[in-house]
């Protein structure tokens, strides 16, 4: 018995010499891009049994496996065929929420107004252009003449029109079998303010075959960023009314460069240029479009490396540098529309002193941070807004990193011996700085920033006890205010400053605390991103906006850390991928060489 | 058979009851040291314990400051001999000090399970009947999971960190020493001496604890020092899922974990030293645990 086990150990011993070698051949230059790390399984019971294995064996866990990249077959040139990291939800643009749906979509369906190439700003789309009256109640928008959906319709007026109906008549027979079926109109509802008799719309008329008047109950400041998000396309009125209720079935038919082909469950959607699209400077150029879904990042890396996909979203912070320093690839970054952010919950007592406040936001020395855990697409935050969004305040001043100004702000504030107590909720409680399980756009490496973050705060007298849990309680704490400090981001769905502060920084309509939001209540700054949400013109919009951001900044509301770009990698011989902030991407102008 | 050989054997009798009398366990010592692999296992147990139980005292560590950006992912070099990890820390300091988490909770969580189990499976085997059938069926529950699926529910259940995974892992252990224990009562109450004890009417507690417990030892012994490799793995184990030592104090598996996804970015030195520690410790109290079971068998009892 003795001598197997020996021998088994010994084995062992071996085998673990062995890959330490691996590992360190690997180890002098920056590794090519092929090297491919094969990743444990993450997912229930099995994660457990693969976790056990790796530690038992003290085997090293993920063995750099060189992959001999095949060059990408030369006929694929008609096609071009992108890599998602998930399966639609749902093919129907106006029940949906999610990106990896809206990219389909985007392809397939047309709106009003559209997001112009790598910025927010709105230009015409379906809509030539557009008048407002005075009030900023009234919206006259003029029709694209000789525009016709998928299936030969023309689009009209009157299409405009029926989709609305569509969308927020609870009585429209497509949308009742929905509602019947368990969907929900989400995005109709937040940013126009519910259905029926709740919508902003007072009326929407069809004036003549291409005029379309909307008639506001209110003014609403960011109507035409609203109007332009992926959701609110025009499906083809007869082709809506037969569609089955099942979203699986539903076959999109809209006026998008690309139609729908197929969409084959789990594995991909394809789709096929247009012969009648009206933009013919922007006509497609590639025949087909297949959007794969492949789940784990690095599968996806490695089939963009064998030359299976053309282009992938979701590429690790870690693979950046790779992707960058090979040939073989391109590397795209999406222009910043995240922010990630340390919160205060005002529950917390010692969270109402401005000077508390203060010291925790000097204390944090946020270019390391950003350095190290960001994979080189981050950039330091100084306000909530992203530098693409109109609403950025330029001449906005950060607060200056200073360990010791941050401790005599403390002592100054009555914690001559730094902060590891607070009273929380009338109790006092060891202070939680809770950080993400999961890795988000705004945050690719929560653990290893809260990490930093808290060190930073150690050095300033800060004592925080770092805390998680997973995802869904994490979310649902926050929305109950049960986090006194915790990090969390923002991800813009529009492009307008109002998604961004007024979510977090408005107080609901009797000006009472928002518990989401940890209870913050600035009576100015809500008063002032309310006011910006119901003036129409962008001029008087954006001072507002950026007044807003300089109190949120003076009065350390809440800390901002990083914006984010997410990367895109691309075979290098993919040219004309135009990323925009929203993730609202055409793949119109896409070309494989 | 010559008078030399009839007086060189009387000659040898009279030496051996001449020499002092050895205990057991005296003699398993000998042959403990005598074994090189339980040598070997030894040094390597007694050079991680003292790093435990030192290495705090004498060089304090503060990790809840210990950050340096700048210097993050070094590579091994003079001034850090294993490299730098993610957050720009030194990883010997961290193997250094992440040693107490390991072996304390290793240590504990196997002397407690053995004081609880012993004493579950003392009193089932010897009381017997529906005692031993309820205890019995009990631990049979518990063993029927697999250990570190165990383990994980309860740390699922009352939270993450490292008492509680302490708890967990003591909690997963039990039915194991409750096991030997029981079976090794079952035949040593059997034996002449016990029979003897009863006759001269010794209460039932003192036979437990006097002739029963001394008897039944040596498996429960051999059994803890191979529960602390098995203990000091599930530590890393469950400190690798996460739900073991919270950041930012050291313990090997979360180091594992927390560099894994540095190694494609050529940083080997963050993952391969905290493993080697993780082993090296594993593989000592094995070899450890395999010379006492060799030392403690009476059939290979030789001089």
């Amino acid at each position: 018995m003795s001598t197997v086990w020996t021998k088994r150990l010994l084995v062992l011993l071996g085998l673990v010499a062995i890959l330490a070698t691996v590992a360190a051949c690997a180890a002098p230059t920056a590794p090519p891009p092929q090297v491919v790390k094969e990743t444990v399984v993450v997912a229930g019971p099995t994660k457990i049994v693969e976790a056990t294995k790796i530690v038992e064996a003290t085997k090293i866990v993920e063995v750099p496996k060189v992959v001999t990249a095949t060059p990408p077959p030369a006929k694929v040139q008609d096609t071009f065929i992108f890599g998602a990291q998930g399966e639609p939800v749902c093919l129907d643009p106006a029940i949906i929420t999610d990106g990896i749906s809206g990219r389909v979509i985007n392809q397939i369906f047309e709106g009003l107004v559209k997001f112009d190439k790598d910025t927010t700003n709105v230009v015409p789309s379906l809509a030539e252009k557009w008048t407002t009256s005075d009030d900023g109640k009234v919206w006259t928008f003029t029709l694209r003449k000789g525009v016709k959906f998928h299936d030969g319709t023309d689009f009209n007026a009157d299409a405009v029109v029926k989709n609305f109906d569509y969308w927020q008549n609870t009585k429209n027979p497509a949308h009742a079998a929905q509602v019947k079926a368990g969907q929900t109109y989400e995005y109709f509802e937040a940013q126009f303010g519910g259905f029926d008799n709740d919508s902003i719309f007072a009326k929407i008329e069809a004036v003549d075959p291409t005029t379309v008047k909307f008639t506001l109950k209110e003014p609403q400041g960011p109507f035409l960023n609203n109007l332009a998000m992926f959701v609110f396309v025009f499906w083809s009125p007869p082709a809506l009314e037969k569609a089955p209720v099942e979203c699986a079935n539903r076959k999109p038919v809209g006026t998008g460069p690309y139609k729908f082909v197929e969409w084959k469950a789990n594995e991909q959607v394809t789709l096929e240029a247009f012969a009648d699209y009206w933009d013919k400077a922007n006509a497609p150029k590639m025949k087909k479009v297949v959007i794969r879904n492949i789940p784990n990042n690095s599968a996806r890396l490695l089939a963009l490396s064998a030359g299976e996909i053309h282009g992938m979203e979701g590429l690790e912070p870690r693979d950046v540098a790779a992707v960058k320093g090979n040939p073989k690839f391109k590397l795209i970054l999406r222009p910043a529309n995240t922010t990630g952010y340390v919160a205060f919950n005002y529950k917390v007592k010692e969270f109402q002193n401005l000077k508390v406040r203060q010291a925790f936001a000097q204390a944090i020395n946020k270019k390391p941070i950003v350095d190290s855990f960001f994979g080189g697409t981050g950039q330091v935050a100084n306000q909530f807004q992203p530098p693409a969004l109109w609403g950025y305040n330029k001449d906005l001043k950060d607060w200056t990193y200073d360990a010791a100004v941050a401790k005599k702000l403390l002592a100054d504030a009555g914690f001559p011996n730094g902060i590891s107590k607070v009273t929380f909720d009338g109790k006092e409680v060891p202070l939680e700085f809770w950080y993400m399980p999961v890795s988000r756009p705004y945050y690719p490496n929560p653990k290893d920033i809260a990490t930093a973050i808290a060190a930073d705060w150690a050095k300033a007298g800060i004592n925080v006890t770092l805390q998680t849990v997973d995802w869904a309680t994490y979310l649902d704490k926050r929305k109950n205010g049960l986090l006194p400090l915790y990090m969390l981001g923002w991800t813009g769905d529009n492009g307008d400053p109002d998604n961004f502060v007024c979510y977090f920084f408005c107080m609901d309509a009797k000006d009472t605390p928002i518990a989401r939001e940890g209870f913050v209540a600035d009576k100015e700054v809500s008063d002032l991103l309310k006011k910006a949400a119901v003036t129409t013109k962008q001029a008087d919009r954006a001072p507002m906006y950026q007044k807003a951001e300089q109190l949120i900044r003076d009065r350390v509301l809440r800390v901002f850390i990083a914006n984010n770009q997410p990367p895109l990698a691309f075979t290098a011989n993919v040219d004309g991928y135009i990323p925009n902030p929203t993730g609202t991407e055409f793949f119109n102008t896409v070309v494989v060489k | 058979m010559s008078a030399v050989a009839v007086a060189n054997e009387q000659s040898e009798i009279l030496a051996v009851l001449a020499r002092p009398p050895r205990s057991l366990w005296r003699d398993a010592w000998r042959r403990l040291l005598s074994n090189r692999l339980a040598r070997v296992g030894m040094a390597i147990s007694l050079f991680f314990l003292l790093m435990a139980i030192f290495v705090p005292f004498v060089f304090p560590y503060n990790a809840k400051v210990d950050s340096d950006l700048v210097n993050q992912l070094t590579e091994p070099s003079r001034e850090h001999l294993m490299g730098t990890d993610e957050q720009g820390r030194d990883v010997m300091n961290r193997i250094a000090q992440g040693a107490q988490a390991s072996l304390g909770v290793g240590l504990s969580s196997v002397l407690i399970a053995v004081v609880i189990g012993t004493l579950i499976g003392l009193v089932a085997g010897f009381a017997g009947r529906w005692i031993d059938i309820v205890l019995m069926f009990l631990m049979d529950i518990m063993l029927s999971f697999p250990g570190l699926l165990l383990a994980i529910a309860i740390v699922a259940l009352v939270g993450p960190g490292l008492r509680n995974s302490l708890l967990a892992i003591t909690t997963v252990s039990i039915p194991v020493y409750a096991r030997i224990a029981r079976s090794t009562v079952l035949s040593i109450k059997e034996q002449e001496y016990v029979t003897a004890a009863r006759c001269v009417g010794a209460p039932s507690p003192r036979i437990l604890f006097r002739h029963v417990f001394p008897n039944s030892l040596s498996p429960i012994l051999v059994q803890g020092t191979l529960g602390i490799a098995t203990a000091i793995l599930e530590i890393a184990a469950l400190g690798f899922l996460g739900l073991g030592q919270q950041p930012p104090y050291p313990e090997w598996g979360a180091m594992l974990a927390d560099s894994v996804k540095y190694l494609t970015s050529g940083a080997w030195w963050v993952l391969l030293f905290p493993g080697f520690a993780i082993m090296l410790t594993v593989l000592g109290f094995n070899l450890l645990g395999d010379g006492l079971r060799d030392a403690l068998d009476p059939r290979l009892r030789v001089d």
